[in-house]
């Protein structure tokens, strides 16, 4: 069975922007490495697979330019920005990337 | 428990026997007398059911054009949009966020007077076979408060098995609506990929969720199929089914005589299912020979892949389709106590979302990671096209395949918690539809009154619904009545 290190855990849940704490990464470990060895078992469709596309089933439409007013209505604008959490002048307000 | 059906229901509006408002009472009374063991709704729309009642009642005091769906008390997952309403995916990082559109098959059935009682209980973003994983406890099944209703759709199945409301839509991205409809002797089906539309409904894996009713007939599934189904300009991936619409006047009437079930061998003969299914499926099997029905036996050979493809295909989607949920655009923001951006999206996940989603996320992160992408996607995405090929060459010589629902029925709360592989494989008999895109539905074995609720599936061709919606109605009048 293959083991994930909890360094290897911890950089996964950085990737994914999650905080795993400590106490958690042994468990979060353990469970993980169940779950790749039994996805593992994939890996001895090798030689029929190799030489096979991927399988996509969608068919998907040309894009349309559409205006947002039209389609969910006049007051769109203002329904989003009342869902922003902090905002001022309709600019969304988050904590400074750059520092000066 | 003999509950009210869609079909019996509309009769007696019509015939002015009972009103929808009366019957929406009934229903509103019922959640609030039995839901505090149960945990089926994470939020009743009191207001809004009764309105939409009353309206309801003058179209039939009026004696106006009314639909089946007219007046119906139907309950919705929580992760299907209600414009106005608060939609939280059973998650904290969405405790208070309010729909600000509603999901197509919410406009649909507005347009056709149904009531909506309110929004049930889901492992939290539809990741579960139990509904234990969801922000707001868990959901009990109505048969034995102990154990579970199955998942990720057991709010909606404990609602219409507690007869708190009379049909509910769920989602089925890996089983869960079969296999909760199994564990609580309700029906649920799982149209096929694209027949209806996911405009509003929150995605969790996108090529493979598709919303679907739970029902206390197989007629009444299809009555709810009808009506929510159909091309939707705003779901880039929804179909035409303009040639594949239900034919009502078939399923009445047309026996099934001739009708060839598959018996797939690798789903009949697999470890770990329980006696009592293996019992109970075989007495289905019988069942439907005496009634015509021709077995055949096939074999699905790439069955034992379906698991690891789905936990591979899926979770990369998962991980990919949760990303939006930063703590800016909508849901749960840890703005005042974040020190830059990154730490804000850190904190917001991490406090917003459970174990189970934490993990799926990561193991998608992990698989479509550079260095793993070909070995685990591009892998996967390889045999999934061999699972639909099983399918397509199977449904070359059957019109129907017939297999159980669940390896088992209903286990106890708690019983599978602390393994995620023992809780993966409550969908071993589910997935493979999913991941091939076709039809399936559940349909509780009869005669277990007193007795845990079994279920046993039949699997469709492509937009092939009417087929299995078919031999399940015929099964269901001569077995189950």
């Amino acid at each position: 069975m293959r083991s994930m290190k909890k360094s290897e855990i911890a950089h996964l849940a950085t990737l994914s922007h999650l905080d795993i704490p400590d106490e958690k990464l042994e468990k979060f470990n353990q469970d993980f490495s169940g779950i790749l060895a039994h996805i593992d078992s994939m890996t001895v469709v090798q030689e029929e697979v190799d030489t096979l596309p991927m399988y996509y089933h969608q068919s998907l439409r040309e894009d349309e330019i559409s205006s947002a007013e039209d389609r969910f209505g006049e007051d769109v604008r203002e329904r989003i920005f009342a869902e922003f959490p902090k905002e001022e002048g309709h600019a969304l307000l988050v904590k400074t990337v750059i520092k000066k | 428990m003999k509950r009210t059906t869609i079909k019996e229901l509309h009769e007696s509006f019509v015939s002015g026997e009972k009103k929808p408002s009366e019957v929406t009472r009934g229903y509103l009374d019922a959640i609030t007398s039995k839901d505090g063991e149960i945990n089926a709704y994470t939020s009743v729309l009191e207001e809004m059911a009764m309105e939409q009642a009353k309206a309801a009642d003058k179209i039939f005091a009026d004696k106006k054009e009314s639909h089946a769906l007219t007046g119906v008390p139907l309950s919705i997952k929580d992760v299907i949009l209600i414009n106005g309403t608060t939609t939280t995916a059973s998650s904290k990082i969405l405790e208070d966020y309010t729909a600000v559109y509603d999901a197509t098959v919410i406009t649909k059935l507005k347009s056709l007077g149904s009531v909506f009682l309110g929004k049930t209980n889901l492992d939290e973003f539809a990741m579960g076979s139990s509904t234990e994983n969801s922000a707001f406890g868990a959901t009990h099944n109505p048969h034995d408060l102990e154990r579970v209703p199955g998942g990720s759709s057991g709010g909606s199945a404990a609602s219409v098995a507690a007869d708190m409301a009379v049909a509910s839509l769920g989602s089925d991205t890996g089983g869960s609506i079969r296999q909760p409809a199994a564990l609580t002797g309700t029906v649920g089906l799982k149209p096929t990929y694209g027949r209806v539309s996911r405009f509003g409904l929150m995605a969790m894996a996108s090529s493979l969720d598709q919303i679907g009713p739970f029902t206390s007939s197989v007629y009444d599934a299809a009555i709810l199929l009808d009506a929510i189904e159909g091309y939707d300009p705003n779901d880039g991936t929804s179909a035409d089914i303009s040639s594949h619409k239900l034919n009502f006047g078939e399923m009445e009437k047309a026996d099934i005589a001739g009708t060839r079930v598959g018996i797939p061998k690798e789903y009949w003969t697999s470890e770990g299912v329980s006696p009592e299914i293996s019992q109970a499926l075989a007495d289905v099997k019988d069942q439907l020979v005496e009634m015509g029905a021709i077995p055949v036996d096939i074999t699905l050979p790439y069955t034992k892949y379906a698991i690891p493809t789905y936990y591979i295909l899926m979770p990369a989607e998962v991980s990919t389709n949760l990303a939006r949920f930063d703590g800016i655009r909508y849901g749960l923001s840890e703005l005042e106590k974040s020190q830059d951006l990154k730490d804000m999206y850190l904190k917001a996940r991490t406090e917003g979302f459970g174990d189970e989603s934490k993990r799926r996320i990561m193991l998608g992160t992990y698989v479509l990671s550079s260095g793993y992408y070909d070995a685990y996607y591009g892998q996967a995405k390889k045999v999934q096209g061999l699972i639909k090929k099983d399918f397509e060459k199977a449904f070359q010589e059957v019109d129907v395949i017939l297999t159980p629902t669940t390896p088992h029925p209903a286990f106890k709360l708690g019983e599978k918690n602390n393994d995620p592989i023992s809780m993966y494989l409550e969908d071993v008999f589910t997935v493979a539809v999913n991941i091939a895109g076709i039809p399936a539905i559940s349909i509780p074995v009869p005669g277990r009154e007193g007795m845990l609720p079994i279920g046993f599936q039949l699997m469709g061709k492509h937009f092939d619904e009417q087929s299995i919606l078919h031999v399940g109605h015929r099964y269901e009048e001569k077995y189950s009545k």
